[in-house]
């Protein structure tokens, strides 16, 4: 992102904030989503993270991506909210649904996140008519075929839409790879590191 | 033109895999490892999710209003006040609520001379060491006071805004060589506000003040050591 952006977001200026947020608001939702599990926390979660990035974007070393660093913040905005929600009396446990978030007691660790925001950033990069195949064939568990009838599509154009669009998507999160080696310890945070 | 070959062979078997056709060959199992994550998070209903389209406002909104109430207070950037005057500042914040605590209590006179005993003599300070918040706490600032006394270093820590962990969760903090090899502990807290600590080394030899997130572990537990999730940072300087 241009670095004169990132100093007009720093001084609060309305349309630089909303250029931050158009870029990067849908990552640092999908993250919190992954985190809360729960649309109206996700969106308090992407607020304060905008926030609390505006309020130290001063200190943000205009060499580096901002994308990461805003995952980070998100993270642990998300964080602090589960824990926020977690003391609070709510519904006994057994009535909760398993996948209910507030019985997962492990976050997602920052390279997972990290991971999340990726794939998220990747499948936001597809055409409108590719994301919606992939969306069909993963998330709702359709078939080409299905997937042909419900959109009214010849199937060859459905297999060759699916086709491009996985074919970007493993292009595009290659690099990712590194950091899943089976056996190997995630990479700590850039700023932890060791003894203290 | 053999090794593009060979790269295309293997896009191709990545990509079959993701489509879920048969894949010719196996794949390594990093690639494999790498898709099977993807494959997870496409297959999660809140990858795909999208905000409230009046998210974008409501957050220019609040920043706009914020910036627009430190523009009218002189500017946010501007550093808030440190040493004696933010030692003034907090001690009323302390002594407030002990005096109206002990007032109940009919203990007044014990109280005053608890917060006597607690508060430095202001002139007593030596040095005080500025904080910032890392990564993991961005945009955080304090401070710490430094008073050599004959029990060892008293350090006043105030890390204001730093998010309260509770629940065998905490912070801790450390002080540190500066070529690394020696790390001590000086305390641990639920949160930073005004917290004193005390240290058995002189600061001139362990000059790097940190603090970390940590949680509770057995006596002989590895992590019992430094978790490395450094939340503040500062650096005693003579």
């Amino acid at each position: 992102m241009d670095a004169a952006v990132v100093s007009n977001f720093a001084a609060g200026n309305p349309d630089a904030v909303r250029q931050v947020y158009e870029t990067f608001g849908r990552l640092v939702f999908a993250v919190a989503n992954r985190i809360l599990g729960n649309r109206s926390l996700a969106e308090e979660a992407t607020q304060q993270t905008f926030v609390q990035a505006w309020r130290a974007a001063e200190t943000f070393d205009a060499g580096r991506e901002l994308g990461p660093w805003l995952a980070t913040i998100a993270r642990r905005v998300a964080i602090d909210i589960h824990r926020r929600e977690a003391r609070r009396p709510t519904t006994p446990i057994d009535d909760a649904s398993p996948d209910d978030s507030a019985l997962i007691t492990l976050p997602p660790s920052a390279e997972q996140i990290y991971h999340v925001w990726q794939v998220r950033e990747a499948v936001d990069a597809l055409p409108n008519d590719e994301r919606e195949i992939v969306r069909l064939q993963h998330l709702d568990h359709l078939t080409h075929a299905e997937i042909a009838d419900r959109l009214s599509l010849p199937l060859g154009t459905v297999k060759s839409r699916s086709y491009r669009a996985h074919k970007s998507l493993a292009l595009r999160l290659g690099h990712l790879r590194e950091g899943l080696h089976p056996g190997n310890d995630p990479p700590r945070t850039p700023s932890s590191g060791p003894g203290d | 033109m053999a090794d593009e070959s060979t790269n295309e062979n293997r896009n191709d078997r990545r990509v079959a895999y993701l489509t879920g056709d048969s894949v010719d060959a196996p794949l390594d199992p990093f690639d494999q490892a790498e898709l099977d994550a993807m494959l997870a998070t496409l297959s999660t209903e809140s990858s795909w999710a999208d905000p409230s389209p009046d998210l974008g406002d409501r957050i220019v909104a609040e920043i706009s209003g914020l910036a627009g109430n430190a523009s009218a207070s002189q500017g946010r950037m501007q550093p808030r006040p440190r040493g004696r005057s933010h030692r003034r500042g907090s001690r009323s914040g302390w002594i407030g609520p002990a005096l109206l605590g002990a007032a109940a209590a009919g203990m007044i006179v014990f109280a005053v001379t608890r917060a006597d005993r607690v508060e430095a003599p202001e002139a007593a300070v030596d040095a005080t060491i500025q904080l910032e918040g890392t990564e993991l706490a961005p945009g955080l600032t304090g401070s710490a006071e430094i008073d050599r006394r004959e029990s060892g270093l008293w350090i006043r820590l105030a890390l204001p805004g730093l998010p309260r962990r509770d629940d065998g969760e905490f912070y801790e903090a450390w002080l540190r060589s500066e070529d690394g090899n020696g790390l001590v502990p000086i305390g641990t807290f639920h949160e930073a506000d005004d917290v004193i600590l005390w240290a058995g080394v002189a600061i001139e030899d362990f000059p790097i003040l940190t603090v970390t997130r940590e949680s509770v572990a057995g006596p002989k537990d590895p992590s019992q050591g430094s978790s490395g999730e450094v939340v503040a940072k500062g650096r005693f300087t003579p």
